[in-house]
């Protein structure tokens, strides 16, 4: 199956501290992907360079086949949808408002929103639950409202991919869980999801895919089930824990610090 | 707070524009009755032949008072909304065609116009010498803080900040080898207390020109406006292409301001004062925003011209020195009073 987004090759520097190193990954249709990595691994930078946001010093990157780089903004956000891990901003939007921003890359300059960019809308703030304070400002809402509010904007902009930066942080255990299982359930509908997280028992349980980031080279890939292990677990996260495999999957126990 | 329909509250401001640039006509050191208001009016525009009142009613009110109120108008929409612009593009609901710099270079170019002695020959000077200052000033400040196509924001301030103290500075400069030559000096320095008076309607042509050019741009980038908000990356993850669109509104931003600060001076305030609060009463918004700064923009300065002729009558008061002091202690009151929202971080 042809990848919706592939990175061949990607490196990348800050001030020439080597940040990616030779990376290649791809996401497929109805597949959710989870980056996990230590702090510093690469895993925000990734995200940005795959979405053209950081400019790779080497490599490629294909969206739905065709180049990165020859894709205009507009026309990467109408294929690829991305949550930055901080957002925040002094200006008192609406939900609804917010949500609606999604369907920028799909709007004409002074077109108004049309009945499918309202319909992709509403779909979205029903897919988060949101739609009960679609009116309240986003600046009101707690940190759990908030974050499926943004999710609901990447759900409205309807691309094939959705790329998210740790989606559930700040978020209580009761919230974590509905946000992947929405995420999940957006896999299952076909679209190529990839989350960086940090919660490795979340990664463990939910993803199809895991893949281990570590010093801007991948370290592992793979069903979580042969990927996340007690050696790999000390050896890049530098942790003593036990890895323990369940009938619901992968279940991490993180004991020690190395 | 609960919005008001951005419909409604246009067409309320349109309406108290209108009554306001009405009572302007008629007010002043000589007083024109409404009805003759309307008399001049309709014959001005072909629609009535008989004429009760005097020619010299008909001159003050059709070459004196009504330049003066379009050009007021058209000066308040253009600072409004680019004001408005300009807090959108560097994320910051203080930001003002004064911050960055602009309107100090515009200054710069006006009283450089007038010390080379332009101003006196050709009508073009001052505006064309406030524009191309404005803009020069601009991309100055956007070459000293880009680095690699990106811009932070505090450098982009603090360069503006800088830049537009040396414009400041050059204009002091200037001012003083002006004041050498009486009548030079005693113009200049006029024109740099920011003011409405005798005001012709090439100089309300000029004005319309740029302001209606300028928020043409601006307004068309109303979507981009709202994302940018959020953040550079939102923005460009939402498809807008964040450099193409920043020289684009910096580039309109100047062109408005420049062509209000050469026919008014710097007049402090509008800028700030009017967009932040409809943001209050209409949202952050763009496409709700932008018309409504241009409308209550051209209120408010109207409003400000008509009290600084009959507050202290048959004397005028600057125009800069009543929006500074209406704006400025109500922005005092606006920052303590909402501190959260205007928070620099």
């Amino acid at each position: 199956m042809t990848p919706l987004l592939e990175g061949r090759g990607l490196s990348f520097a800050y001030d020439g501290r080597r940040v990616l190193a030779d990376v290649d990954v791809s996401f497929s249709a109805s597949e959710l992907v989870a980056l996990v990595g230590p702090n510093g691994a690469g895993k925000s930078t990734l995200l940005r360079v795959l979405l053209g946001l950081l400019p790779a010093r080497s490599g490629s990157v294909s969206v739905l086949g065709r180049p990165l780089s020859e894709l205009s903004r507009r026309e990467i956000a109408q294929r690829v949808a991305f949550l930055p891990q901080e957002t925040r901003s002094d200006f008192a939007f609406t939900v609804r408002e917010l949500v609606g921003m999604g369907r920028l890359p799909h709007l004409g300059r002074f077109r108004p929103e049309g009945e499918a960019d309202v319909r992709a809308v509403e779909r979205a703030l029903e897919q988060t639950a949101t739609a009960a304070f679609a009116a309240r400002l986003a600046s009101e809402l707690s940190g759990g409202e908030r974050q499926r509010v943004l999710l609901a904007r990447a759900i409205a902009q309807t691309t094939d991919v959705l790329l998210l930066d740790e989606p559930t942080s700040n978020l209580d255990v009761a919230h974590q869980l509905e946000v992947i299982r929405l995420l999940h359930g957006l896999s299952r509908s076909g679209k190529a999801v990839a989350i960086a997280l940090h919660d490795l028992s979340l990664a463990a349980r939910y993803a199809d895919r895991v893949i281990v980031l570590s010093a801007g080279e991948i370290a592992a890939q793979g069903s979580p089930r042969d990927v996340i292990t007690a050696e790999l677990l000390a050896r890049h996260f530098r942790i003593h824990a036990r890895v323990e495999h369940g009938e619901d999957g992968v279940l991490v126990i993180p004991m020690a610090p190395l | 707070m609960k919005r008001a329909a951005p419909g409604p509250l246009l067409a309320l401001g349109f309406v108290g524009l209108i009554v306001l640039a009405a009572v302007a006509v008629g007010r002043g050191a000589l007083h024109i009755e409404a009805s003759k208001v309307v008399a001049i009016l309709e014959s001005a525009v072909g629609v009535r032949r008989t004429a009760p009142f005097q020619p010299w009613e008909a001159t003050i009110l059709l070459d004196v008072r009504l330049p003066r109120v379009v050009t007021g108008a058209f000066v308040g929409a253009g600072l409004a909304l680019s004001g408005a612009a300009l807090q959108a593009l560097f994320r910051n609901p203080l930001a003002d065609p004064g911050v960055i710099g602009v309107a100090s270079g515009a200054s710069l170019g006006a009283v450089a116009a007038m010390h080379l002695g332009l101003a006196a020959y050709e009508a073009w000077a001052v505006p064309g010498f406030a524009m191309t200052f404005a803009a020069a000033t601009a991309f100055a400040v956007y070459a000293i803080a880009s680095r690699g196509g990106r811009l932070p924001v505090g450098t982009l301030l603090l360069s503006g900040v800088a830049l537009g103290s040396l414009a400041s500075a050059l204009t002091s400069l200037l001012l003083s080898l002006s004041l050498e030559e009486y009548e030079q000096g005693r113009q200049t320095f006029r024109w740099l207390m920011g003011g409405l008076e005798a005001k012709t309607w090439g100089e309300a042509l000029l004005v319309a020109a740029t302001t209606l050019a300028g928020s043409a741009v601006i307004a068309a980038s109303a979507r981009e406006l709202d994302a940018l908000l959020l953040g550079e990356t939102e923005a460009a993850s939402l498809g807008v292409d964040v450099p193409a669109v920043r020289r684009r509104l910096i580039f309109a931003a100047s062109v408005v301001v420049g062509g209000a600060v050469a026919v008014s001076g710097v007049i402090a305030f509008v800028g700030l004062v009017v967009p932040h609060l409809l943001r209050l009463v209409v949202g952050p918004a763009h496409s709700a925003l932008l018309p409504a700064c241009l409308v209550f923009g051209a209120a408010f300065v109207v409003g400000c011209d008509l009290l600084c002729r009959t507050l202290v009558a048959p004397e005028e008061l600057r125009l800069g020195i009543v929006t500074a002091s209406l704006g400025a202690p109500f922005f005092l009151f606006l920052l303590l009073s909402r501190r959260r929202e205007v928070s620099l971080e």
